[in-house]
C-alpha cells in the first residue's frame, strides 16, 4: 500500500515546524509498512488532485505568502475547490488554514481574497494570539479517538466560521480561531484546518492515524485497521502541554 | 567630560545604587542604569558622545564576534568597555558605562586616549533600531539573519527592516555579510560607507537542487534567487536573475585551510594581501564571525596582520563551543538557539572524531522563545550521532519526540529532566580521552553551566 502527500509550497511555507506534520504521517505509515511519498507542489506546478491522497499546506512569513498568493488563488484555486468538493483530504495549518477561506482582511482594512473553498473569513488584529493551545474535539470523540488536541498558536488573524463549517475543536486553553467564541480550526468534507503548530500531528497521534486511515479507505476502498503503535513519547509531549498550559 | 548638573546627578545616583545593590549582594546589571536614565534620559547619549562605539547585531554569532573584536582592540593597547550578552537594553549599557567611568574620563581627557578607547556592544536585533542612533556608532557589524524565536522577534523581514532603520539613522559605517542575501540587501539602500565579508569562491560546491533554502526569494523583486554555491543555511553565492541584485564582492574573504573539532586555520584576503590565523574556535560559522571582526578592525584603522594574530588568542565564549576537562574526559558545550544553529552544531559533532557521549537540552523560557515548534524545522535526520542520546531540559519530552521521528530508537533516548543526573550518567558512559558534547538552548545552557561551574569550580562563572 502507498499514500501520496502533496506538500504545497514547501519552499515558501516552511516555518513554525509545520514540516513535522509530514514527518509524522510518513513515519507512522512506515512503522506500519505503508509507503508514503511526499510530492512538493510549488509555484507554477499543476495541482493534480487525482494523484494525491492527502494535501498539506502550512503557514509562512508575510513576504513569502504574498509571493505565492496569485499562484494559489488564481492558478490552483479551481482545482483545489473541486478537490475539496470531491472529498480529498486536506490538512491546513495557520496561514494555510486562512488561505482556504473567503478572504483575509489586513489591519489596514484591505481584503485579500482566499481560495474560498471553505465558508469562513479572517480579520487581522494588532495583538497576536501566542501561546500553548489545548482543545477538545467532539469530531474526534465521535470517531472513538482521543478528543484532546494540543499545539502552539501564533497568529494575528481572527477567523470566524460560517454555518456550513464545523469547528475542529473547542478551546479549553488558549485562544483558537478568534479568542472570542472558543472555536478552534475548521472541518468541511475532509478538509481539516487548525491554528496549532507545535508540531501539530506529532503531538496528536490519533489525529495523524485518523488521516492515514481515512486516506487508505478512500484509496483502496476497504477499511484498514491500523496496527496500534506505542505512543509513550507522544503522550509525554502531550502531557507537558496539558499540565503546564 | 563636560556634563550638566542633571547628568552628574544621574551618574551619582546610578553609581550609588550600584554600590548599594552590591552591598546587599544583589546583581547590578540594569537597575543603576535605569535609575540614572530616569533622572537624565539623555545620559546614555552623553556618555558615548565623541567616543569610538562599535556595535554588533544580527541573529547568530554576536557574542563571539564581540569577543573577537575586543581581543583585537586589546592586543593593540586599547581600553575596552563591553557589555555581557543579555544586558543590551539602554539600562544595561548605561550601567556598564557607569561602572567604567574612569575609562570614559580618560578617553575624554585627550584625543590620543580617545583614539585608543573602544566601546564594543552586542545589541539584540529587536532593540537595534531604537538604540543605534543614540549610541552614534563608528562601525556596526551585522552578522547574519536566520530564523529565530518567531514568537519573540516576529518575522525575519521585520527584523531586517528594524536593523536597516538603525543603520540609516546612525549614519554609521556598516560591516555586512556578503553571502547572506538579507544582510547584503541592507547595503543596497545605503549612502554611508559599507564593507562586506564573505567566503572565498575557490573550492565551493554547487548546491544540491533539492536543498530547501530559507528566504529564497529576492527581497527587491520577489524572483527566486539562483545560487552558484551554498555554504550553509541560505549563505552562499546568490544572484537574482530578474532585477540583478547579487552577492556583493566582499572586501574581505576567508577560506578554511584546515579544520578539526578543536581548531581551524583560516586564510583571510583583503586588498591582495593574505594573512593566516590558527583559531581555537572551530566551525565555519566562527570563520564568518572572525571575518566580521577582522574587517571591522581594519575598517577602524588597525593593521590586518596584527589583528589576525589577535584572533588566534580568542577563546570560545561562554557556552559557545566552550571546552573544559573533567578528569580524563572533556565536555564541549555548544549553545543552539535556532534551526540553523542546531543544524550547524549537529553537523559539527557529526564530523568530530572525539565524540564519547551526546546530550541535547531544550527549554522554553521567555529568552528561548515559548514555542518549541522550530525543532521540527531542523533537518536532523542525516546528522544524528549513533547510539545513546541524552535528552534533558523542561521540554525534553518534545525534543525526545523529535529525535524519535528523526529515526532514533526509543531505547537510544535517555530522557531525564534532571540535567545533572543525566550528565552523570553520560559522563560515566563517555570513554576516557573522549568528549561529552552537550547541545542546550539558551536558558538550558545557563542553568546547566551554572550547576557544572559550582561543582567543578569553572572560571568565568558569570560570563
Amino acid at each position: 500500500m502507498k499514500l501520496t502527500i502533496a506538500h504545497l509550497y514547501p519552499d515558501l511555507l516552511n516555518l513554525y515546524g509545520d514540516r513535522g506534520n509530514l514527518l509524522a504521517i510518513q513515519r507512522r505509515c512506515q512503522w506500519r509498512e505503508i509507503d508514503c511519498d511526499i510530492l512538493p507542489v510549488s509555484i507554477g506546478d499543476d495541482f493534480q488532485a487525482g494523484s494525491y491522497d492527502i494535501v498539506f499546506i502550512g503557514g509562512g512569513q508575510d513576504h513569502e505568502q504574498n509571493l505565492l498568493h496569485e499562484d494559489l488563488v488564481q492558478k490552483k484555486g479551481d482545482a483545489i475547490r473541486e478537490a475539496v468538493a470531491d472529498g480529498l483530504i486536506f490538512l491546513c495549518i495557520c496561514g494555510g488554514f486562512q488561505m482556504m477561506g473567503q478572504y483575509y482582511e489586513t489591519q489596514d482594512g484591505h481584503r485579500v481574497p482566499g481560495i474560498g473553498a471553505l465558508d469562513f473569513y479572517t480579520v487581522a488584529k494588532p495583538q497576536r494570539l501566542i501561546g500553548n493551545l489545548v482543545c477538545h474535539s467532539d469530531y474526534l470523540a465521535e470517531h472513538q479517538l482521543d478528543p484532546v488536541l494540543v499545539g502552539f498558536e501564533n497568529h494575528s488573524g481572527r477567523t470566524f466560521l460560517g454555518p456550513d463549517v464545523q469547528p475542529l475543536a473547542t478551546v479549553t486553553h488558549g485562544c483558537g480561531n478568534n479568542g472570542e467564541d472558543r472555536t478552534e480550526g475548521a472541518i468541511f468534507n475532509h478538509v481539516y484546518c487548525t491554528y496549532a503548530h507545535g508540531s501539530f500531528l506529532p503531538k496528536n497521534p490519533d489525529m495523524t492515524d485518523y488521516l492515514i486511515e481515512t486516506a487508505l479507505k478512500k484509496r483502496y476502498s476497504v477499511s484498514h485497521n491500523l496496527k496500534k503503535l506505542d505512543n509513550t513519547l507522544e503522550e509525554n509531549a502531550r502531557k507537558y502541554i496539558v499540565n503546564c498550559k | 567630560m563636560k556634563l550638566s548638573l542633571r547628568a552628574r546627578l544621574a551618574i551619582a545616583a546610578g553609581r550609588l545604587s550600584s554600590r548599594l545593590l552590591r552591598l546587599i549582594g544583589r546583581s547590578a546589571t540594569a537597575l543603576p542604569g535605569k535609575l540614572a536614565l530616569t533622572i537624565d534620559s539623555s545620559l546614555l547619549n552623553r556618555l558615548v558622545h565623541d567616543r569610538r562605539v562599535f556595535l554588533v547585531t544580527g541573529t547568530n554569532g554576536k557574542t563571539t564576534t564581540v569577543r573577537m573584536l575586543c581581543r583585537i582592540f586589546e592586543s593593540h593597547g586599547f581600553s575596552i568597555i563591553t557589555n555581557p550578552s543579555g544586558a543590551n537594553l539602554d539600562s544595561g549599557l548605561t550601567t556598564k558605562l557607569l561602572e567604567h567611568l574612569p575609562i570614559l574620563r580618560a578617553a575624554a581627557a585627550s584625543d590620543e586616549n580617545n583614539q585608543k578607547t573602544a566601546l564594543v556592544f552586542e545589541i539584540d536585533e529587536a532593540f537595534f533600531g531604537k538604540l543605534a542612533e543614540r549610541l552614534d556608532p563608528e562601525i556596526c557589524i551585522v552578522t547574519n539573519f536566520f530564523r529565530d524565536q518567531l514568537d519573540r522577534f516576529g518575522e525575519l523581514q521585520h527584523t531586517r527592516d528594524l536593523i536597516a532603520k538603525g543603520l540609516t539613522e546612525s549614519q554609521t559605517k556598516a560591516v555586512l555579510c556578503a553571502d547572506d542575501s538579507l544582510c547584503a540587501s541592507l547595503g543596497r539602500e545605503r549612502s554611508d560607507p559599507t564593507v562586506y565579508f564573505g567566503v572565498a569562491t575557490g573550492n565551493l560546491e554547487e548546491p544540491d537542487p533539492d536543498t530547501v533554502i530559507e528566504s529564497p526569494f529576492c527581497l527587491f523583486c520577489g524572483t527566486r534567487y539562483m545560487y552558484d554555491a551554498l555554504v550553509y543555511g541560505h549563505l552562499g553565492l546568490f544572484h537574482c536573475p530578474k532585477c540583478g541584485f547579487r552577492r556583493p564582492d566582499p572586501d574581505l574573504t576567508f577560506s578554511q585551510i584546515s579544520a578539526t573539532e578543536r581548531l581551524q586555520i583560516l586564510a583571510f584576503n583583503m586588498n591582495q594581501e593574505t594573512v593566516q590565523a590558527k583559531m581555537t574556535v572551530p566551525g565555519l560559522h566562527n570563520a564568518y564571525n572572525a571575518s566580521a571582526a577582522l574587517l571591522a578592525a581594519v575598517t577602524a584603522g588597525l593593521p590586518i596582520q596584527s589583528s589576525a594574530r589577535a584572533l588566534e588568542l580568542t577563546e570560545a565564549a561562554f557556552g559557545r563551543m566552550e571546552r573544559f576537562s573533567i578528569g580524563s574526559k572533556e565536555i564541549c558545550l555548544i549553545l543552539v538557539k535556532n534551526p540553523v544553529g542546531l543544524e550547524r552544531a549537529l553537523d559539527f559533532v557529526h564530523q568530530a572524531t572525539d565524540v564519547g557521549a551526546f546530550m541535547t537540552m531544550l527549554n522554553a523560557q521567555d529568552p528561548d522563545g515559548r514555542d518549541v515548534s522550530w525543532i521540527w524545522d531542523v533537518h536532523m535526520e542525516d546528522h544524528l550521532p549513533d547510539g545513546i542520546i541524552g535528552v534533558s531540559g523542561e521540554r525534553c519530552a518534545d525534543l525526545a519526540l523529535r529525535l524519535y521521528y528523526a529515526g532514533k530508537e526509543r531505547s537510544d533516548l535517555l530522557i531525564d529532566m534532571d540535567h545533572l543526573r543525566l550528565f552523570d550518567q553520560l559522563i560515566e558512559r563517555c570513554p576516557d580521552d573522549h568528549c561529552l558534547y552537550i547541545l542546550p538552548n539558551y536558558t538550558a545552557m545557563l542553568s546547566l553551566r551554572a550547576d557544572l561551574a559550582k561543582r567543578y569550580q569553572l572560571r568565568d562563572i558569570w560570563r
